[in-house]
């Protein structure tokens, strides 16, 4: 199952003023914009420490000397450039429809672009390929068409334990089809590691209001089950959904979890521009 | 196989409902839709799981259904014979008031009960005549039977069952037993009748004679040419012959209270001849009933003169001329073979000798009913007037005249015009034929629900 996708780069245009929202510190040894563990030379203060012989005499505060006579040294807080990690599920139920896969890989793309925009480096995994970018532009040519298939690994093989090192931030792009006990396995395992974690919920809007009436039997895309449908299932399949949309949501809560779910009855400029927003993902 | 469908039906009706089913199942895709988030229908799979058997099974229903709802009933091919008495009994009227007799209903359950049938073969008989026709559809054969009028017979149905083919089935105003046959009854419950049961003409003098059932008054009134109406009260316990005098030609005699029996189709005929020396003058007057307790009478002037020197032989209404070599007995004498000799002439019979009439009566009757063992004479059973000048030679005419009128005798009288007082009914149907599959409309109904109930919840689902 492949699917050749385009990037919507009016979406990437239209999040240029925009900012990821993140409040941990990073890790990072490269330079960038973002606030860091690390204090020494930047532009924000942080803290004083005595100082010690073969301190540079530059970051002595004078004004403390004259109020306390002792040296003390002005501590800045590092600026370093920070990951973002967007682990997009190609599982075969991502490729139900066009626009499913569509939204979801521009939503991927359009995070990637705001954290290459915004001086960061970006690890994206598309299924079980994994790409390091660090370049706005490298992305904008490697994925100005791409060709994506799909292949039978759900979320639970997502191997989400396996991300870069200390992600300041991560995206989980997902439809989450999977068995509640699946997700909160994961969810505990990518919460054990204090990630700043963001789950996106991408649904078909036929997957939200499927109409049975016109099926006599549906097959699944994953595990090729094949079950009879009748528009008598209709209610109680939306009632299960609710349910299990809900139930994430309780999940996402509890192991500190940001969870925002999107339809591609939405536009994705709103997705971004006012969903994110709401939801303090961006800023 | 579904043994009560016509196949012709079956297979028509199968191939609708087939044809009906295809477009029906591709209105709806059978394909399996790829969906993502099956997790969420709930999970119908695991208290019923559809297998290919099942599936089958279920696509079979509503053509099963269908085909139900669409056939008809097989009907049996088989023989039938319609033994359908008309004697002079049917034509009683079923009902006082009312113009249909009891043949009238009798052929209307024929022609109903024949239509129901899908038989190879009819063969209808006539009770009175014997009569045997064979028809190859229903069709013909309600024809025959819508044509059939009383006969002035006296019926003996039971001689008759061995002369059926196939099944029988009996229409008849009696009760009767038979095995193995179906008897359908019309009777009549009306007891009390009064009818004319004969009359006589003498000149200026009627003698009608009157049977009832029950002691009754009635009046006997007899119209004539010139419009004179002649009354006679009559008090009638059994039987009562009254004469009555009259100048006026009758034309109508009949019984002011009526009696219930109705032959307007019957024609029957009493004779009288006048005759005088040289030239047989004789009137046929042709009596036509309208029902038993009326008379009509009516004018037929019969070949108003006979030659001499030939023989007239009729028979059937075929009115043949036969030329005979001897005519007159006189002249038979000069030939060595004697050709017809008058034993005796009498007002009540005129005998012949049985040695010579064999070969001639016998051939011209056909039958030698007229043959008298006792009396070792040919017995014409007639009264000839007394005016007759009984003449050998004149003998010979009335031989040939006689023949043709024993033919066309009729008695209008039977014993049976009365019905026995058992029956209580009006009209009794005793038996109903039910060669069909006897509740077929009501399966068929049911199928058609079924198939409906079937095909709308597959569109529900």
């Amino acid at each position: 199952m492949k699917i050749s996708i385009k990037i919507d780069r009016s979406i990437i245009s239209s999040l240029r003023r925009r900012q990821l929202q993140i409040d941990r510190r990073t890790r990072s040894l490269d330079l960038g914009l973002r606030r860091s563990l690390y204090k020494g030379y930047g532009l924000e203060f942080e803290d004083y420490r005595e100082y010690t012989a073969g301190d540079s005499i530059k970051h002595i505060d004078w004004k403390v000397y004259g109020r306390t006579e002792k040296l003390y040294l002005k501590l800045f807080s590092e600026e370093r450039r920070t990951v973002i990690a967007v682990v997009l599920d190609l599982s075969r139920s991502m490729f139900f429809s066009e626009e499913k896969i569509s939204h979801a890989f521009n939503i991927a793309v359009g995070l990637s672009a705001l954290a290459l925009l915004n001086r960061d480096k970006v690890y994206l995994r598309l299924g079980e390929r994994a790409f390091t970018f660090d370049q706005f532009n490298h992305l904008l040519t490697k994925f100005s068409m791409i060709q994506l298939e799909a292949g039978f690994k759900g979320f639970d093989q997502l191997s989400l334990e396996n991300l870069p090192r200390d992600p300041s931030k991560v995206f989980v792009i997902s439809d989450f089809f999977e068995e509640l006990d699946t997700v909160r396995k994961n969810f505990s395992i990518i919460s054990r590691k204090q990630f700043d974690i963001c789950a996106i919920q991408i649904l078909d809007k036929s997957e939200l209001h499927p109409d049975f009436a016109k099926w006599s039997f549906v097959k699944d895309l994953e595990n090729e089950r094949e079950l009879p449908v009748n528009k008598a299932l209709e209610r109680e399949y939306s009632k299960n959904l609710v349910n299990h949309i809900k139930t994430l949501k309780k999940l996402a809560f509890l192991y500190k979890i940001r969870f925002v779910s999107h339809s591609t009855n939405d536009d994705l400029a709103n997705f971004f521009l006012k969903k994110l927003l709401k939801e303090k993902v961006l800023r | 196989m579904i043994t009560f469908l016509a196949p012709q039906y079956f297979f028509v009706a199968l191939s609708a409902a087939i044809i009906l089913y295809v477009i029906y199942k591709h209105l709806k895709p059978t394909r399996s839709f790829l969906f993502s988030a099956t997790m969420f229908i709930p999970t119908v799979e695991k208290t019923f799981r559809y297998t290919f058997p099942l599936r089958a099974f279920f696509d079979f229903l509503p053509i099963f259904f269908l085909t139900l709802a669409l056939a008809q009933p097989n009907k049996k091919t088989v023989q039938y014979t319609v033994l359908f008495d008309n004697s002079l009994s049917t034509g009683f009227i079923a009902e006082p008031g009312s113009d249909k007799t009891i043949l009238d209903l009798l052929k209307e359950s024929a022609i109903n009960f024949l239509r129901q049938l899908n038989v190879g073969m009819i063969f209808v008989i006539n009770a009175c005549t014997l009569e045997s026709k064979t028809f190859g559809s229903n069709v013909e054969a309600e024809k025959h039977i819508s044509s059939l009028k009383v006969d002035s017979c006296k019926d003996n149905l039971d001689n008759l069952y061995t002369q059926s083919k196939g099944k029988l089935v009996v229409f008849s105003d009696k009760s009767l037993t038979c095995v193995n046959c179906v008897v359908k009854t019309i009777r009549t419950g009306n007891l009390s009748n009064i009818t004319i049961s004969s009359v006589e003409f003498g000149k200026n003098l009627i003698k009608v004679s009157v049977r009832c059932n029950f002691p009754m008054r009635d009046t006997i009134e007899i119209h004539g040419s010139d419009g004179k109406v002649v009354s006679h009260q009559i008090f009638c316990k059994d039987k009562v012959t009254v004469e009555i005098e009259t100048e006026t030609k009758p034309e109508l005699i009949k019984l002011v209270n009526g009696g219930y029996n109705k032959f307007d189709d019957i024609r029957l005929l009493k004779e009288k001849i006048f005759y005088d020396h040289n030239s047989f003058d004789f009137l046929l007057k042709g009596f036509e009933f309208s029902n038993q307790a009326e008379l009509k009478v009516k004018n037929l002037i019969y070949p108003g003169q006979l030659e001499q020197n030939t023989i007239y032989y009729i028979k059937n209404n075929d009115h043949r001329k036969i030329e005979a070599k001897i005519i007159d007995v006189e002249l038979a004498s000069f030939l060595e073979r004697p050709i017809l000799q008058v034993v005796g002439a009498h007002h009540t019979h005129i005998s012949l000798p049985v040695n010579l009439m064999f070969s001639k009566i016998g051939e011209a009757n056909g039958s030698d009913m007229l043959f008298s063992p006792s009396l070792n004479s040919i017995i014409i059973p007639f009264d000839l007037p007394e005016s007759v000048n009984v003449d050998p030679v004149n003998k010979v005419f009335f031989l040939n005249l006689l023949d043709y009128l024993r033919q066309k005798k009729q008695k209008f009288y039977h014993e049976e015009s009365f019905p026995p007082s058992v029956s209580t009914t009006l009209i009794n149907y005793e038996t109903e034929i039910q060669e069909t599959f006897p509740f077929w409309k009501n399966f068929v109904i049911a199928a058609l629900i079924a198939a409906l109930i079937f095909v709308l919840l597959t569109v529900k689902e």
